[in-house]
């Protein structure tokens, strides 16, 4: 999936990746990678600015260890990364819902 | 620290552009990826190779930080309140001439000095797109020195009072919040890598 397809998106889908616990940047990457089957593959480089960006607005929490003789920073959700979370699905399934409606393709979710 | 010789030359390019800590952590990320690229290739060039080019190359890196520092940030706000609230000011001192022309013309051409030097460190503070540190210092300075004008400019109405009007208030209000904008933001840019 193309890069600029997340845009809007990626804030909620980081978070999403942090939703079942503290995980470090490259964790993060890969937990996104295997939720989508590797649809979503962001360049490692590209998601630690964006993580930068969620604790500097409060959303996630960074804190740094040493593992393998390396220094790690893990993030983990705050409260109000959770609600940004909870905010960011609401306003994705409305979203899938208009668009779909829009184009046509039947109602979203798909239920069978 | 690295595992490979053209990791190591990435990390080290990083290095120049980044602060310590980000590149620590940049280290980490493009490590594990070259762990899982051993596993998975078993060769440690192409295990380098794919590494990198899954991680980004430096340019994309460095300018996504720099988008998101507090340093660029706090550039754009200034510059973009700055001539509203510098239009505030020079009608104030069109509209209260001779105000104006009580304050000692070396003063002036030092605030003059000053806000031309405050302006340039902003708009190099908002073009930088490779060195983080660059950035900040420049961010630093700019906001520190505007901060430094506001307080004179606000001194300067106590010590000396202008008329009183609505420009006169809208100014002193916009300069009281680029004050407290540089009060939140300065300790943040010193803390802050």
């Amino acid at each position: 999936m193309r890069a600029e397809a997340l845009k809007g998106h990626l804030d909620g889908l980081l978070l999403a990746a942090l939703e079942d616990g503290p995980r470090h940047g490259y964790a993060v990457k890969e937990a996104l990678r295997d939720a989508t089957d590797g649809r979503i593959d962001l360049p490692t480089g590209t998601v630690y600015p964006a993580l930068h960006r969620l604790e500097n607005a409060g959303l996630i929490k960074g804190s740094w260890s040493v593992v393998g003789g390396r220094r790690r920073r893990t993030y983990e959700l705050t409260e109000q990364g959770r609600r940004s979370l909870a905010g960011a699905r609401d306003h994705w399934q409305e979203f899938a819902a208009v668009v779909s409606a829009a184009l046509g393709g039947g109602p979203w979710p798909a239920t069978n | 620290m690295a595992g490979h010789e053209l990791i190591e030359r990435h990390l080290h390019t990083l290095a120049g552009r980044l602060p310590a800590p980000v590149v620590d952590e940049l280290a980490d990320g493009l490590l594990a990826s070259y762990d899982d690229q051993m596993e998975r290739l078993g060769d440690p060039d192409a295990a380098a190779r794919a590494a990198l080019a899954d991680f980004g190359d430096a340019d994309t890196v460095t300018a996504a930080f720099v988008r998101t520092s507090p340093g660029r940030q706090v550039a754009f706000r200034l510059l973009v309140a700055g001539p509203i609230i510098g239009a505030g000011w020079g009608a104030v001192l069109i509209t209260g001439d001779a105000w104006a022309s009580a304050i000692p013309l070396p003063s002036r051409l030092v605030a003059g000095f000053l806000l031309g030097s405050a302006v340039l460190m902003l708009v190099t503070a908002s073009r930088a797109r490779r060195h983080y540190r660059t950035v900040r210092l420049a961010a630093l300075a700019g906001t520190g020195t505007v901060a430094v004008l506001d307080t004179v400019l606000l001194g300067t109405v106590l010590t000396l009072p202008p008329p009183p009007s609505l420009l006169l208030f809208l100014a002193l209000t916009g300069s009281v919040a680029r004050i407290m904008l540089a009060a939140r933001t300065i300790p943040e840019l010193v803390t802050q890598p």
